[in-house]
């Protein structure tokens, strides 16, 4: 039974330079809408969103310093989510 | 070892037990979210030209604001985390003071962008809204059901952290036991990737 | 309308909190020794369906709050004069609701593990593979879930994705049963209560099993969608499957809970009753589908008379057979003979402490040394 904390202190430096990346990516989500990309709008988007998660994920909530299984388990969330969504849309798209 | 004694039972501690648990509650909180985003997908699909036009009545700049206000009080949080590990239980309170401020200023914006919206007739039941297209009125009614169900996960993101906020000032949290304190985090990071999806979904498919 | 889904809503909490709780229980607080793959089969299906509680509950939830948003504040999800489509709606409830079943049947399989080792007096056969086909079954439910939905206007491409992934699924749910009628061969058989229930279940679970694969089939699910055969088919499968296997754990671990034993006798007559019953209710209802009665009518033209007769009086026996069953089990608590630790010589950790268990169940934490079905 384990009641030791894990000890790895994450500096506050990184968890700046993550803030300022995470800023970054927002404004370049922001600026990318003056471009007229027809469909791939979304796909632009969902991009910058999905890489602001991952820092966020790896970093803010410490799954880079956890446990693999962790990662793994979340992985696993992702992609039963996008298994559900694309299944559900094998109706839309060929109806 | 003889269990006979209740209060053994209360020493038992997990602290990656605690945390184990927490994510789990996260994975929940993300499939349900994730099924409003299912919802917006296909209607989105279905609605391209409506989606599109219907998120031009929406004000990118708080938008982002708001993005930026979620984004700095995950840091707060997670520096929070640090903070008491070195045992700087002022600067864990302030970092954690901060973390609620910020939360209370997002939902002020929501306020006015609610309020503003209301106030010219768009909102669900409306008489304007039930004159648009039908891409239109599902592209409000996520909006007001997706930004109002993360509203509420604010309000109780803010409880949760006032009152760990509680068990630092008594030292019921420490540098030796502060799982709560992480679970709290955790959850206010929950809050912020869910906006970090929402921001683009609403305000920048224009 | 809005009470009963609001109470729907607060039901998920507790399925969800339940799941977080096992999960995390099985993760984090099982006897030294006890790795992963010493585990017995219960606890293994527990986890299973732990699993599926907290990852499909969240949508059956937030479908809910979508309905309720729906009718009190004119949100249009669902309604086509608002832009909503109603299938979607289908979507997001089988999307829940098909794990569901699963979260029915996985506690039930395990029990069935548990059984069928002790009374064969052998190891489970394949515990790899059913370790393997329960988070098979848990995965691949997920995907399944428009085979509820074949008739209600979906793409093609839709349908036979559905129909291919629901005969995927039946995979592992057959190896379940390969593993334990093979445990079988060759075994010291003991033929107690708690087994009779658990070959009882084998023969029903099969025909639910099966005729779900006849639903499974595009062509034939347009004749029997909405049929008497889909009320054959669940009942046999959860009142069949979970029903039998939970009558089962009832006499198993009866002796355990209460610390007596039940009356032999009057169980297996229960038992055989409630069996002869339960067939007779629902076996007619297969053939009432296929010749074209409807489902959730309660009058019928003349031609489905016989059929339903036959079903009434199936129910009554049943019925009968159930009394006895929970007569019997509910005087022995008071005046059944006394049972020891193990009355079944089973090898399992419950087996080793007094019946009924201490307030912490161990007083001694054990360690575990064997695997979970060593009976050689």
């Amino acid at each position: 039974m384990e009641n030791a904390q894990h000890t790895h202190i994450v500096k506050y430096k990184t968890f700046v330079v993550v803030l300022l990346l995470l800023l970054v990516f927002t404004f370049s989500s922001v600026a990318i809408t003056q471009y007229d990309l027809g469909v791939y709008s979304v796909t632009a988007a969902l991009i910058f969103a999905c890489l602001k998660s991952i820092l966020v994920l790896m970093y803010f909530m410490h799954l880079k310093f956890d446990k693999k299984f962790y990662t793994i388990m979340m992985a696993g969330i992702v992609l039963l989510i996008v298994s559900v969504i694309t299944i559900t849309f094998l109706d839309y798209l060929y109806r | 070892m003889i269990m006979t004694d209740h209060a053994h039972i209360d020493e038992h501690r997990d602290d990656e037990g605690a945390k184990t648990g927490m994510w789990i509650f996260i994975f929940t909180e993300l499939l349900l979210f994730g099924g409003l985003f299912i919802v917006y997908s296909i209607y989105r699909y279905l609605n391209p030209m409506a989606f599109h036009l219907a998120a031009e009545e929406l004000d990118i700049f708080i938008g982002t604001a708001n993005t930026v206000i979620l984004l700095v009080s995950s840091m707060t949080i997670a520096m929070a985390v640090t903070s008491i590990q070195l045992k700087n239980k002022r600067l864990t309170l302030i970092l954690m003071g901060i973390t609620v401020c910020l939360a209370l200023a997002f939902m002020v914006n929501k306020y006015f962008e609610w309020s503003g919206k209301i106030s010219h007739g768009i909102f669900p039941g409306s008489e304007i809204l039930h004159q648009s297209s039908q891409g239109e009125i599902l592209f409000f009614g996520l909006y007001y059901a997706m930004t109002g169900l993360h509203a509420l996960h604010i309000i109780i993101g803010v409880a949760f952290i006032a009152y760990v906020m509680w068990l630092v000032k008594t030292e019921d949290v420490k540098h030796d036991d502060y799982v709560i304190l992480e679970n709290s985090a955790l959850y206010w990071h929950l809050v912020d990737l869910i906006w970090i999806f929402l921001f683009p979904l609403f305000y920048l498919i224009t | 309308m809005l009470p009963a889904v609001t109470g729907a809503f607060v039901l998920g909490f507790s399925s969800i909190a339940t799941g977080i709780n096992f999960i995390v229980t099985i993760h984090r607080l099982r006897a030294p020794g006890m790795k992963w793959m010493k585990m017995p089969l219960f606890p293994w299906a527990l986890y299973g369906t732990a699993w599926i509680q907290v990852l499909a509950t969240p949508i059956v939830g937030i479908t809910l709050l979508m309905v309720v948003l729906e009718r009190t504040l004119q949100i249009g999800f669902f309604d086509p004069a608002l832009g909503g489509d109603p299938i979607l709606y289908q979507h997001l409830f089988w999307i829940y609701s098909h794990p569901a079943v699963y979260i029915m049947i996985l506690p039930a399989m395990g029990v069935i593990s548990e059984i069928i080792p002790t009374f064969a007096r052998k190891t489970i056969f394949g515990y790899t593979a059913i370790v393997v086909s329960t988070l098979a079954i848990a995965f691949v439910g997920y995907f399944v879930w428009g085979h509820h939905m074949f008739t209600s206007g979906m793409s093609g491409v839709a349908l036979y994705t559905f129909s291919i992934l629901t005969f995927l699924v039946a995979i592992p749910s057959a190896i379940k049963i390969f593993n334990w009628v093979a445990t079988l061969h060759k075994a010291s058989i003991d033929l107690q209560t708690p087994f009779l229930w658990a070959l009882c279940f084998l023969f029903v679970f099969m025909i639910g099993g099966l005729s779900g694969m006849v639903l499974g089939a595009l062509s034939a699910n347009v004749h029997l969608h909405d049929t008497a055969f889909v009320v054959a088919h669940f009942h046999y499968i959860v009142f069949g499957g979970t029903g039998f296997a939970f009558f089962g754990a009832l006499h198993y671990w009866f002796p355990k809970m209460f610390g007596r034993m039940y009356d032999k006798s009057w169980a297996n007559i229960g038992l055989a009753i409630f069996f002869t019953g339960f067939n007779t209710l629902y076996l007619p209802m297969f053939y009432l589908g296929i010749t074209g009665m409807p489902r959730r009518y309660y009058d019928y033209v003349e031609r489905f008379h016989g059929p339903n007769i036959v079903s009434s009086m199936g129910a009554m026996l049943m019925i009968s057979g159930l009394i006895i069953v929970i007569t019997n089990l509910v005087r022995s608590a008071r005046h059944g003979a006394k049972a020891g630790k193990d009355p079944w010589k089973g090898k399992t950790l419950e087996w080793t402490v007094d019946s009924p268990p201490s307030l912490e169940n161990f007083d001694e934490i054990p360690l575990v040394t064997q695997d979970p079905y060593d009976y050689d």
